[in-house]
């Protein structure tokens, strides 16, 4: 089997700190926080809901070649971040029509806000004695396969088209699917990533779990109180090299390799031991070892059981004095399937730009989580190799490595 | 051409066909699985966790050697729709939305029957859920090859799993009034052990059939039959195969449209006598299960040596084609 090199040649993002490449970069070079009141979901019963959203989308100008009424927000997500990833790779619309170019997307909730309009039309039927059908536009916009789907139908690509389903790592193991198909021959250039949208669905069960933070989201912090719900979409143009290279097209960095593996332990509760093997797993499938990364883009969700973990994992694999360890999520709440798609982003940037992005809203340290988060203000480092960890409802656990490229 | 074999197949599936909403009447959470870690489960999770346990005696002994080289890809076109519709109506019909239980909550991620079937059967290796509309099992066979190909496991619980729950009929109802057909849908829990021909020889699986090659797709003009048929014709030349060798073709038959169109591929590339099976006239839309189904009604028609097709069109454009050679019944 061939073995190719994977590199990255575009990249786009929506998130609740920026809506472009450059935006987000300058957010998380500053520390800008995505936090504000919610206006996307139903907050019935609520009171003061917090969260992370995207603010100002306008879906108009990204999409072309599908009438907007048949898309939920977060395929409309899929497609911008698609949209501006492909820009900035610099393929064309005539260059990619027709073509076999495999998408491929991850996710933990899919069309969540039309599901939730599903409940809301059954619960008010109900309410009202009437046993009505489902509103037919609402069951055609929530099939989670749209998300892929809509970037294969806006830019008529006829490649593999799946939506990866794998909870809050899903960007990564999307991201890790693309990079096999580039790294064994059978894809010359991919289009992967992850999107989700904030929902009524997501906010109950978090809020339910006490796992919500009443408003501001501190990763590491002794005090921390959790999660700020989040949404968004991270979009990455995987490239082999020699395609890059007849292109002329720019390369941010390099994908170094992946890993997988799964606690089989316990629904919601991470477990320090299984994400260390994933990390090794990684590492070895990268072919680097733990001294060589410069930088960890954390899981790092804001929960107590989350980051002590966590932090645990990462002290089993790189001893006492790992290297720097932040999480965006202090900035972007947790986006759930988007989350480690769009952490993919801030690492790449990291290492074209030579930072670290901070954790910010840090107060005071946590003597269970031993690490330097890089407290609130990002950091100029020379950053050659980076990991970034992606876990998941249900012990699933992806790891993606990337480093400075190389000739 | 791919070295990797299904060595096991299990096929559970709706046992009236004759009804629009053909349920697994049989098959009770409880009865199947015990009362003990099944209080919160739903029926997705739990069709799942039976059907992956109908091969986990034949994995045992490398499971005990290593637990972390067996792992599961989950075809689910949108997890359970009912875990997740029902939870949301809760939290609005309730008098406050705390009173959900947080207990269901882990069943509202599209994740959770294969994450909960790890749990049940200690596979601690890859856990994937994929999900492409009715070809998820399609996507789940070609994501589970790559994982073995690129050594990520060993050996992979393969397959597609449907419930028909009280939401997903109501969404199947509209669809199928949408799309002017007849409402004949099943429920199915589908999984192959898959893995390269050399582990299935050093635990003594006799493998059923290699997959000769799998490829998945995208049509982005639903009605025009040419990406379905350059598709099929592209996963032939990897396979090595000419179309005149292939005894059998098995397809989705799902939606007026899509079954069109995969029979204009049937006449133009395949010969006239080859074997046809409609999966949707033997068992109706099993949705997130029905390529699985396609491919586990070719495997009955075929003998040891011979060659057959899967192939189809999903209602929201997927496609997908897969070439076995039957190795052994």
């Amino acid at each position: 089997m061939s073995v190719n090199r994977v590199v990255i040649t575009g990249l786009g993002v929506v998130s609740s700190v920026g809506t472009s490449i450059n935006e987000f970069k300058h957010a998380l070079l500053a520390g800008e926080s995505g936090a504000g009141p919610a206006s996307q979901f139903n907050t019935q019963g609520y009171e003061d809901v917090v969260n992370c959203e995207v603010k100002d989308f306008s879906a108009q100008n990204y999409i072309k070649h599908i009438p907007l009424s048949e898309l939920g927000r977060t395929s409309q997500f899929s497609i911008a971040a698609a949209k501006m990833a492909l820009d900035d790779a610099g393929f064309s619309v005539e260059q990619l029509s027709g073509r076999r170019i495999p998408v491929c997307i991850g996710t933990t909730d899919g069309e969540s806000q039309s599901l939730d309009k599903i409940a809301k039309d059954w619960v008010e039927a109900s309410q009202a004695g009437h046993d009505e059908a489902f509103n037919i536009d609402l069951v055609e916009q929530s099939v989670s396969a749209n998300l892929a789907n809509s970037i294969s139908r806006e830019y008529g690509l006829t490649g593999e088209s799946v939506t990866i389903s794998t909870a809050c790592a899903a960007g990564n193991y999307a991201i890790g699917h693309a990079f096999d198909k580039i790294r064994s021959g059978q894809a010359e250039a991919a289009i992967c990533g992850g999107s989700d949208s904030v929902c009524r669905k997501t906010y109950a069960g978090f809020f339910r779990l006490g796992t919500i933070a009443p408003e501001k989201c501190q990763p590491f912090d002794k005090n921390r109180k959790g999660i700020l719900t989040g949404e968004g979409s991270g979009i990455l143009i995987l490239e082999s090299l020699s395609s890059a290279r007849k292109r002329g097209a720019k390369i941010y960095a390099e994908v170094l390799g992946y890993g997988l593996n799964c606690d089989a332990n316990h629904m919601v509760s991470p477990n320090k031991e299984s994400i260390a093997a994933c990390i090794r797993r990684a590492h070895k499938n990268a072919g680097i070892k733990p001294e060589q990364v410069d930088y960890i883009c954390a899981h790092g969700t804001g929960t107590v059981a989350n980051d002590e973990t966590e932090s645990g994992a990462i002290k089993l694999v790189y001893g006492e004095v790992p290297p720097p360890v932040s999480s965006i999520k202090s900035m972007l709440g947790h986006s759930m399937g988007a989350a480690s798609a769009i952490a993919s982003i801030a690492c790449v940037l990291a290492i074209k730009e030579q930072f670290l992005p901070p954790t910010i809203n840090h107060q005071t340290a946590d003597e269970n989580c031993p690490v330097d988060c890089i407290p609130n203000q990002s950091r100029k480092s020379e950053v050659n190799i980076v990991q970034n960890n992606g876990f998941a409802f249900g012990g699933n656990n992806a790891i993606t490595l990337y480093g400075a490229f190389h000739e | 051409m791919t070295n990797t074999v299904i060595s096991l197949k299990q096929v559970l599936v709706g046992d009236n066909e004759t009804q629009q909403f053909n349920v697994m009447a049989d098959f009770e959470v409880k009865a199947a699985l015990g009362k003990k870690g099944t209080r919160n489960l739903d029926r997705l999770t739990a069709l799942s966790i039976y059907g992956i346990g109908t091969h986990m005696d034949d994995l045992r002994e490398q499971q005990q050697a290593d637990p972390t080289c067996i792992g599961t890809v989950v075809g689910s076109a949108q997890g359970s729709m009912d875990s997740i519709v029902r939870f949301t109506y809760e939290s609005l019909a309730y008098d406050k939305p705390d009173y959900v239980n947080p207990a269901l909550f882990p069943n509202t991620v599209m994740n959770c029957a294969a994450g909960q079937s790890a749990i049940w059967h200690g596979l601690k290796g890859p856990n994937t859920t994929i999900s492409a509309g009715e070809l998820s099992g399609l996507a789940a066979i070609q994501y589970g090859l790559s994982l073995i190909e690129n050594r990520y496991a060993k050996t992979l619980l393969v397959g597609g799993c449907e419930e028909l729950s009280q939401t997903n009929k109501k969404a199947f109802s509209a669809l199928a009034q949408q799309y002017n057909e007849t409402e004949k849908f099943t429920e199915a829990s589908v999984f192959f052990v898959m893995e390269s021909a050399e582990t299935a020889e050093q635990y003594g699986r006799t493998p059923i059939a290699t997959v000769l090659s799998c490829l998945g797709g995208f049509n982005p003009e639903p009605s025009n039959a040419a990406a379905l048929k350059s598709l099929i014709a592209d996963g032939l030349q990897q396979a090595d195969v000419t179309s005149d060798k292939v005894r059998a073709v098995s397809l989705g038959g799902l939606w007026p449209n899509a079954k069109e169109i995969e029979r204009m591929c049937l006449a133009e590339v395949f010969d006239e006598h080859v074997l046809m099976i409609d999966a949707y006239e033997q068992y109706g839309n099993a949705n997130s299960a029905h390529f699985t189904l396609q491919i586990s009604a070719l495997l009955d028609e075929l003998q040891p040596g011979e060659i057959g097709v899967a192939y189809a069109q999903c209602i929201k454009g997927n496609t997908g084609m897969v070439v076995i050679r039957k190795e052994a019944v």
